[in-house]
């Protein structure tokens, strides 16, 4: 799979089955920002370019998130190929607040 | 009115609509906006991990020792909302007027109970308890609070390093007893599961949530 940082940088990685895509990006060299690393404060927000994750292990993700084309890669594992744009906190909160869904209001410093 | 006013500055002589302390914060670079916002998901995190600590403690039965350190980690976490909380009003900001919104926007999960289906098991009535759950199920939903919190206050401790020393004192003491908790739990965890020691490093708090940094008091250092 494709990660695609805001930098331009473009990195690519293995995600066995079973792991989540952030532990593994992390594994390659990748550093990628998170919070809670349970799928509930969006902090690893990234924007799903191509292919489906499965967020079947995350604590608060709806489907309104994945119809926006979002996902949380600290629970998220691939269902398919995949491209994804990192660094989509903002973006993904202001989607969430426009949907009247839940989500922290805070920065963080790992956004670039 | 002072017979000689207050010199002239950006905040006028009794004017009350402006805060120097804040002033002094966004001279230094401080988004305090975005400060407030952050530790209002912070005192979120505190809160709701109170509400939760009071379930998992409960289950935690015939393990009296967890239950203790539980009960110290659950106490100090509430002190850790009531040190942070007036912070947010200096500041110029509120805690949300509902606290379903409170809760909504913590920065941390809800530490649910294991097999309680994320809180949403269905109950009969209000004897209708979970049963069959697991101590070091239970450790793990702690552990993993405690690191959230660290990884929170770390971040408040980065944000206001050097620039808001009185919000940075806070964080920096909250953030001292969440690394105890996170170790307490680690020690806790791993012999539990995995009949490994991985020593804390700390022995008991003098009473129950005694928050030696969070409520200023005195550390035990013989």
């Amino acid at each position: 799979m494709e990660l695609r940082l805001p930098d331009g940088r473009r990195a690519h990685i293995q995600v066995p089955e079973g792991r989540h895509i952030l532990e593994c990006a992390r594994d390659a060299g990748v550093e990628l920002p998170s919070l809670c690393e349970q799928g509930w404060c969006c902090t690893c927000a990234v924007r799903v370019l191509s292919g489906r994750v499965d967020q079947s292990a995350s604590r608060r993700f709806y489907e309104a998130d994945r119809a926006a084309g979002f996902a949380l890669i600290c629970t998220g594992s691939p269902r398919s190929e995949l491209v994804l744009l990192t660094h989509q906190l903002e973006a993904m909160r202001a989607f969430r607040i426009g949907a009247n869904l839940p989500v922290p209001r805070g920065p963080t410093l790992a956004q670039p | 009115m002072a017979d000689k006013p207050h010199a002239s500055g950006r905040v006028k002589a009794g004017d009350v609509t402006q805060r120097v302390g804040v002033e002094q914060l966004e001279k230094r670079g401080i988004d305090v906006d975005q400060l407030i916002e952050k530790l209002v998901d912070a005192a979120g995190a505190e809160f709701t991990t109170y509400y939760y600590y009071t379930i998992l403690r409960m289950y935690l039965a015939g393990n009296e020792d967890y239950k203790e350190i539980c009960e110290d980690a659950r106490l100090e976490d509430r002190a850790h909302f009531e040190l942070i909380t007036p912070r947010i009003y200096e500041l110029g900001g509120t805690i949300p007027y509902d606290i379903r919104t409170f809760a909504d926007r913590a920065g941390c999960p809800d530490a649910y109970l294991p097999g309680s289906e994320n809180g949403k098991r269905p109950m009969k009535n209000s004897r209708d308890i979970v049963t069959h759950v697991k101590a070091d199920d239970i450790l793990e939903v702690l552990l993993e609070a405690e690191r959230c919190a660290i990884r929170t206050w770390s971040e408040i401790c980065d944000i206001t390093f050097g620039k808001d020393l009185r919000t940075f004192d806070m964080a920096s003491r909250i953030l001292q007893e969440e690394i105890e908790h996170e170790a307490w739990f680690i020690e806790l965890l791993s012999m539990e599961r995995e009949g490994v020691a991985r020593p804390s490093g700390h022995f008991r708090r003098g009473d129950p949530g005694d928050a030696p940094y969070s409520k200023n008091r005195g550390f035990y250092n013989p």
